[in-house]
């Protein structure tokens, strides 16, 4: 039976789309949660939307990395130690290579992968983390194994996390700790929606059509991320977990 | 920024080499070099220059230059 009672995940991202949705469906499951976001009123109405209590929210830009350490242990301190840790915070980009350059590539890098290392970084640490073990995932993209025109930035930010959870899964495997990546298809948020309306709208309907299943819904993904937070998935990892409808297939 | 060094970046940006004139009568749409990757271009263009998010929907209305720049604000060219 699926639950995540007595678990403590901490959720980056979790003020809008996947993160969000992740948030709300493990609290149902029993989890007790750090949530991070950097917009205020909906971080604030993801805590509003969750089950259970004690959880706790923390306003920040996880781009900030002088100051992450500090909150994010402040943060285990109150809630107790640490049985998973989901990396929903990404942003999206579709801009062809020659409007590329080194700033876009950097903000990108910065939100999408090095944040999810460095907050791995603070919360494997023994204070932090749970000794029996902890489930670590990132959610990647299913461009992180693919390509497409427009996404040279977005797919290498995406892929990065893939190897690197490869990595991170051997070496913290010593400490229980089970590192996986989630790489979803095109699944509706207002991300996504927003990255459809900015796409030629021929581009657009053949994203459509190569999803034999359709678009994907955000509770899709959060029971994905639920079985791999729980006990369930106890000999999954280093591995990279396709959700997409069919998209990679053909 | 002035038309004629929008339309010189433009130009350079785009890499259009099909047209010996490239000014603001030029239809965009019968272009060689106007592809969806063109116009995926000309969103990330807008947005570097002006901070402005256009649509495709927005760009798909669009013929020549002029359209162009009256699509992203007649006022924020100097010229």
């Amino acid at each position: 039976m699926l639950d995540l009672i007595g678990k403590k995940i901490l959720i980056s991202g979790a003020s809008s789309g996947i993160g969000r949705e992740c948030a709300i469906f493990c609290s149902k499951i029993g989890a007790t949660l750090i949530i991070i976001g950097r917009d205020k009123s909906r971080l604030q109405n993801t805590l509003d939307s969750l089950s259970g209590k004690n959880h706790i929210q923390l306003l920040l830009d996880i781009t900030d990395f002088e100051s992450l350490e500090s909150v994010i242990s402040k943060a285990i301190e109150n809630i107790g130690k640490i049985d998973g840790f989901l990396h929903c915070a990404g942003i999206e980009s579709t801009v062809p290579l020659r409007s590329m350059n080194a700033k876009k590539y950097r903000e990108l890098f910065s939100v999408n992968t090095i944040s999810a290392l460095e907050l791995s970084r603070i919360i494997s640490k023994k204070k932090n983390i749970n000794p029996n073990g902890a489930s670590f995932i990132f959610i990647s993209s299913v461009m992180g194994i693919l390509g497409a025109s427009g996404k040279v930035g977005y797919c290498s930010s995406k892929s990065a996390l893939i190897s690197a959870s490869k990595a991170m899964a051997v070496e913290l495997a010593p400490k229980k700790i089970r590192v996986n990546c989630v790489l979803p298809g095109m699944v509706e948020t207002e991300m996504t929606k927003k990255m459809i309306l900015e796409l030629p709208t021929e581009s657009a309907k053949e994203i459509k059509t190569k999803h034999p299943l359709g678009y994907g819904e955000t509770i899709d993904i959060a029971n994905l991320c639920a079985f791999l937070l729980s006990d369930l998935s106890k000999w999954i990892t280093g591995t990279e977990l396709v959700i997409d409808g069919g998209y990679s297939c053909q | 920024m002035k038309k004629s060094d929008f339309l010189n970046e433009l130009h350079e940006f785009l890499e259009i080499e099909s047209v010996e004139s490239f000014n603001v009568n030029t239809n965009l749409i019968n272009l060689d070099e106007y592809d969806s990757l063109a116009i995926m271009s000309i969103v990330a263009f807008i947005d570097e220059k002006f901070s402005s998010k256009l649509t495709s929907n927005q760009l798909a209305g669009i013929v020549t230059i002029k359209d162009l720049i009256e699509l992203v604000g007649n006022e924020k060219f100097e010229d």
